[in-house]
């Protein structure tokens, strides 16, 4: 144990070494919410895909094809990197030159520029809000989990300390901590996912062994239709694909570049960084399901367990060290995002939403960033669905707000403020609504029928049939108005805006 | 009312939406599993258009040969389910996505974007501020 506590310690020290180098160099909110859009398309890069990378993405993606097979991957990883690049073909053009026009650090700022209604501006400011704190919150308990392991304590005060080290490097450094100490997770992450590759399928006697096995244990295991309806799986997939670029952590990133040619080789950087840290679920996966089979294991009664399960009984302890390493890494570096993004939605979009500007807005981000790791604690503690759960919710409820408002609003010049405000209202509700009624069994949804690919698509119907039905000579003009450089707007010119002076 | 390349787009993708919304609520997979590709296309046919809502034939070209090679492999893995066949220890299906899509998609799109940004839309952005 000794071994591991050293290697987290070290790890956490690199990364207080980076906000205090961060720290330095903040001078105003455009370095605490878009890193002085300084970034090259390496840092950019790892970045984006590093925050995309969760722990739900590394925990419960390693749990789920435990207890599905390769139906799991499928599902919810081996099409994601496809929807890096397709992210990267909707978004980076257009929101370079957006961020280029106007003084848009933010995803609302977005939706302030293009829609002239201040209800959309408001409604995506609130959305932002709660998602980030409802991603967080999915962060916080993962950390709670790797860090009790770790210093052998409980979830509890594993959740504190872990929310302690990566609030304090973001408070200090705002986004520029977090895309760079982004960039030294995702390498992280990178080389202990080939790492754990190589590891794991030797531990049932390597990649062909290892599929034999499970094949002669239970075939459906393999297959695509087997363990889950086909139509669940690709429904996930379906939310993959389209949500992907609308995930406010990588949005924004496209608002961070030093230039327009970043552009050309990100979406390559992510995707690959991405596809390679899948091998880590699918190696452990897969081998956990191997050695159940051979009876080297046992079948385990909480599949959130099967990432440490292996570590513990399969692994070195300097080999677990350095994965508990990696597995933080993927928290906080998703984590250290939803903070400067959850501080941003409070302190400059929901103030300028009303009409209001926050002077001395760095220390009042820092004091936001504060505020979204202190909720997302209170939530974490007396939440206990998996992490699989609270992640689906974050990623769903984004994309159903965010996609046809984003996405198809900075290329359609019909999209109107109206469509935005309900498309992100229904996002919200109808996840919210069906987690809630679903987990507490008040409807069942039938068992092939995934209900955030649903809500996704509901909502890009519901925007785009609005957008048609109550079109807006106002929404028109100012899609023109979205590309084209005005005078400085640091936030948005709203009328009677009174200031919040501190 | 006059309808350019944007509203064609966004009626075919309100279309292809409509097909994946009608298969996850009615239990028709292929409903869900061919509007996935045609996103694909639909987004990617919509990032390549500059500021003047333009496309450059000689940057499709890379997006259309990896659609088309994305569109087969996914065909392929489609009517293979249940085949009884095996790629590389798996289903044949899974085996199709695992060893071919994922790979293809993984570098295969990004490379595609990134000669259409260098062809086409690097000229918008790239070019001296007037």
């Amino acid at each position: 144990m000794s071994v591991v506590l050293g290697i987290v310690i070290v790890y956490f020290v690199v990364m207080f070494a980076i906000g205090y180098w961060a720290n330095t160099r903040m001078r105003s909110s455009k370095e605490f919410l878009v890193a002085g859009q300084t970034l090259g398309f390496f840092v950019m890069a790892i970045a984006s895909f590093s925050s995309i990378q969760s722990g739900f993405g590394m925990i419960g993606h390693t749990a789920n094809t435990y207890a599905w097979g390769m139906q799991a991957i499928v599902a919810a990883a081996l099409l994601v990197p496809l929807s890096f690049a397709l992210a990267w073909f909707l978004l980076g053009a257009r929101l370079y030159r957006i961020a280029r026009a106007h003084a848009v650090y933010s995803i609302p700022d977005v939706i302030r520029v293009r829609y002239p209604d201040r209800s959309s501006h408001m409604a995506m400011s609130i959305a932002m809000f709660v998602g980030a704190v409802a991603y967080m919150t999915a962060q916080v308990t993962s950390m709670g989990v790797i860090v009790a392991i770790i210093f052998d304590t409980s979830a509890t005060t594993g959740a504190l300390i872990g929310s302690a080290v990566v609030a304090a490097y973001t408070i200090a450094g705002g986004m520029l901590a977090a895309v760079w100490t982004d960039l030294v997770q995702g390498i992280l992450m990178i080389t202990m996912s080939l790492a754990v590759f190589v590891v794991a399928t030797r531990s049932v006697g390597g990649w062909s062994q290892m599929l034999a096995t499970i094949e002669g244990f239970d075939p459906s295991w393999l297959e695509l239709d087997a363990t889950q309806p086909i139509t669940w799986v690709l429904g996930f997939v379906f939310l993959s694909v389209l949500g992907t670029a609308a995930q406010p952590q990588l949005v924004t990133k496209f608002l961070m570049l030093r230039s327009a040619s970043e552009l050309r080789w990100g979406a390559l950087v992510a995707s690959v960084a991405y596809a390679v840290t899948t091998l880590f679920a699918l190696s452990i996966g897969l081998a956990m399901r191997a050695l159940t089979a051979e009876g080297r294991a046992p079948e385990l009664s909480n599949i959130d367990n099967t990432t440490t399960w292996f570590l513990d009984n399969m692994t070195s302890p300097a080999f677990a060290g350095f994965v508990m390493a990696g597995l933080l890494a993927a928290i906080m570096s998703s984590a250290s995002s939803f903070i400067t993004i959850g501080a941003s939605s409070l302190t400059r979009d929901l103030m300028s939403s009303i009409g209001r500007t926050v002077h001395r807005d760095l220390l009042w981000g820092r004091l936001a960033s504060a505020f979204v790791v202190v909720c997302s604690l209170v939530f974490a503690l007396y939440l206990t669905q998996v992490v699989f759960l609270l992640g689906a919710i974050g990623w769903a409820a984004f994309a159903a707000a965010m996609f046809a408002p984003i996405v198809l609003g900075i290329y359609w010049k019909r999209a109107t403020g109206l469509a935005t405000t309900v498309t992100i209202a229904f996002g919200l509700i109808a996840n919210l609504l069906l987690t809630v009624l679903t987990s507490e069994e008040v409807i069942t949804l039938p068992t092939y029928m995934q209900s955030g690919g649903v809500v996704v698509a509901l909502g890009v119907l519901l925007f785009v049939g609005l957008s048609l039905l109550v079109p807006s000579a106002g929404s028109r003009q100012r899609f023109d108005h979205t590309y084209r450089p005005t005078e400085p707007d640091t936030v948005a010119p709203r009328p009677a805006a009174s200031a919040l002076d501190s | 009312m006059k309808l350019d390349r944007t509203d064609a787009l966004v009626a075919v993708l309100t279309v292809a939406t409509l097909f994946a919304t009608v298969g996850m609520l009615f239990d028709i997979w292929q409903a869900v599993y061919y509007a996935v590709p045609a996103c694909a296309l639909l987004f990617m046919l919509l990032g390549s258009l500059n500021a003047r809502n333009e496309w450059s034939p000689r940057a499709l070209v890379p997006v259309l040969v990896f659609w088309v090679v994305l569109a087969a492999l996914l065909v392929v893995a489609a009517v293979s389910l249940g085949s009884g066949r095996h790629l590389g220890g798996l289903p044949l299906s899974t085996g199709v996505f695992l060893y071919l899509v994922w790979p293809v998609s993984a570098i295969g799109a990004p490379l595609a974007y990134a000669l259409v940004y260098s062809r086409w839309l690097a000229r918008d952005l790239e070019e001296p501020q007037r």
